[in-house]
């Protein structure tokens, strides 16, 4: 098994809404440390108080080498080490409001591909040297179900999710032999606020998942015994009929 | 938790391995295997009790039909049915090297997709009447990765790669029909494991060295404990900084 202590050290990127404020609060309830980092200020005051002493947060931006850098060493000067980075930080469209790729401006392709894309290595690249060192880390990236599958106006979101997936397969090449795990999660679709960038009442999915159950895919991915590995587990809906039927 | 589970192919290898695991997390398991000796050695090392051993064949269709039925019998329901039945060559083969496709007999392609395939086809068809009448249960077959980079066909295992990506399909079909019955259906797709099927064979030194059957097991039975609503498909489960038989 693994030789981190028992308390583990864990960082969240996007830990201020959606998957990653899910994984926040199911990781926390395992006595985890945490370092919660957010874009958005007010997001991560509304939502850091619950967690008391267990978590700092951090306001940085994952574009940006230097707040990725901060964020590595804020964890290493509060808790002394990384176990785990879960970077779900993500945006599905800037604007609201649905575009063809005829109609999408450079600055909302790069909007999108930075963050998701770029977001994702800066933050993976940024833990990397604690990791080396200490020689075991596990390191969970959020692709999609639009990282295998593209779809009509979501071709930037879709480019960055297949990109987040080659990304971590090369990754996870490079780093298993310093015991770090790079897993790449591929969920169906997730109740987030992240749909509201679709703009008001368009394309919502009709069945989504509670971002608790991918909190609990991916805290189960982190607890897997260190010789498996899952490799773009796909987390679809399941719902029956009969239950369909029942919730009226 | 007490749940009723099904393993075919537990006499060894990954079905022994999840039997211990699921015995493991409180659950009665019924071994399903075509030797009873296995079954019972197996048996014999379980936590728990209440498990039961049937010497039954899944490429039978009475036999599957005897084991739905005795295990309904004895435990009033089935839960979980894992269908990880496999082989890598027709049982009694003397044979020592993979045979290609020119060379390939009939008789070798017939009884691999009979085990691997049909007997998938039959154990979940047997189970499925009373999933549906519980209006829940979970089928796991136990699919395939023969590369590091997933499901791929392979040299030299014409057979076995064809029978692996036809679970896979098998199983997506199932998992569409059934839904609506609460019946979720999924494929679990190992990388190499340390057992004896891949012991010292190319497949392992591709992989650079295998997973613990253990640690397949338990992940096996962490996804089966995942909550109902919903469901992870066709995860791979690989070998990671591969430590191959030793713990």
């Amino acid at each position: 098994m693994s030789d981190a202590p028992d308390t583990k050290v864990g960082i969240i990127t996007g830990a201020g809404s959606g998957i990653g404020l899910a994984c926040a609060r199911r990781l926390a309830a395992d006595g985890h440390h945490l370092v919660l980092v957010e874009y958005n200020a007010a997001a991560l005051e509304a939502c850091l108080p619950e967690f008391g002493e267990q978590a700092i947060g951090l306001v940085a931006d994952v574009r940006l080498e230097a707040d990725t850098r901060q964020m590595a060493q804020t964890a290493l000067e509060q808790f002394t080490r990384i176990d785990y980075l879960i970077a779900s930080a993500g945006v599905l469209r800037p604007g609201g409001e649905l575009k063809t790729v005829a109609e999408t401006s450079l600055d909302d392709w790069r909007f999108v591909v930075d963050t998701n894309l770029t977001g994702t290595f800066l933050s993976n690249q940024a833990v990397l040297p604690a990791m080396m060192q200490q020689r075991v880390g596990d390191i969970i990236n959020i692709s999609s179900v639009s990282g295998r599958k593209g779809q009509a106006f979501d071709a930037t979101y879709c480019a960055t999710k297949f990109g987040i997936i080659g990304l971590s397969e090369s990754l996870a090449e490079e780093v298993r032999n310093f015991g770090i795990r790079v897993q790449t999660i591929l969920p169906d679709a997730v109740d987030t606020p992240l749909w509201e960038q679709n703009g008001p009442a368009v394309m919502r999915a009709p069945v989504t998942l509670p971002p608790e159950r991918i909190a609990d895919v991916i805290a189960f991915m982190l607890n897997l015994p260190r010789d498996a590995y899952l490799m773009n587990p796909v987390v679809g809906t399941f719902r029956s009929g009969r239950r369909r039927k029942k919730n009226g | 938790m007490n749940r009723a589970i099904l393993i075919t192919g537990a006499g060894s290898g990954i079905g022994r391995a999840l039997a211990v695991a699921f015995a493991g997390a409180g659950d009665r398991v019924a071994l399903i295997g075509r030797r009873l000796e296995n079954l019972e050695e197996v048996a014999a090392g379980l936590p728990g009790d209440g498990h039961l051993c049937l010497a039954l064949d899944v490429t039978s269709e009475n036999d599957m039909r005897e084991m739905a039925a005795r295990c309904q019998a004895a435990f009033g329901r089935i839960d979980i049915l894992v269908a990880s039945a496999g082989i890598g060559r027709s049982p009694g083969s003397e044979r020592r090297l993979p045979w290609p496709v020119h060379e390939l007999p009939r008789s070798e392609w017939q009884a691999i997709l009979d085990v691997n395939l049909t007997g998938v086809f039959l154990s979940n068809r047997a189970v499925l009447g009373t999933m549906a009448a519980q209006g829940e249960g979970l089928i796991i077959n136990v699919g395939s990765s023969l590369t590091p980079a997933g499901q791929r066909g392979r040299a030299f295992a014409p057979a076995y790669s064809a029978s692996k990506y036809a679970v896979t399909g098998f199983t997506e079909s199932l998992a569409l029909e059934v839904g609506r019955s609460g019946i979720r259906v999924m494929v679990v797709q190992p990388g190499v494991i340390a057992t004896p099927m891949v012991e010292n064979t190319a497949l392992s030194r591709d992989f650079g060295g295998s997973m613990r059957p253990e640690s397949f097991a338990e992940s096996v039975v962490g996804l089966a404990d995942l909550p109902a609503d919903h469901l992870l498909p066709d995860p791979y489960i690989l070998p990671f900084k591969p430590t191959g038989t030793t713990p």
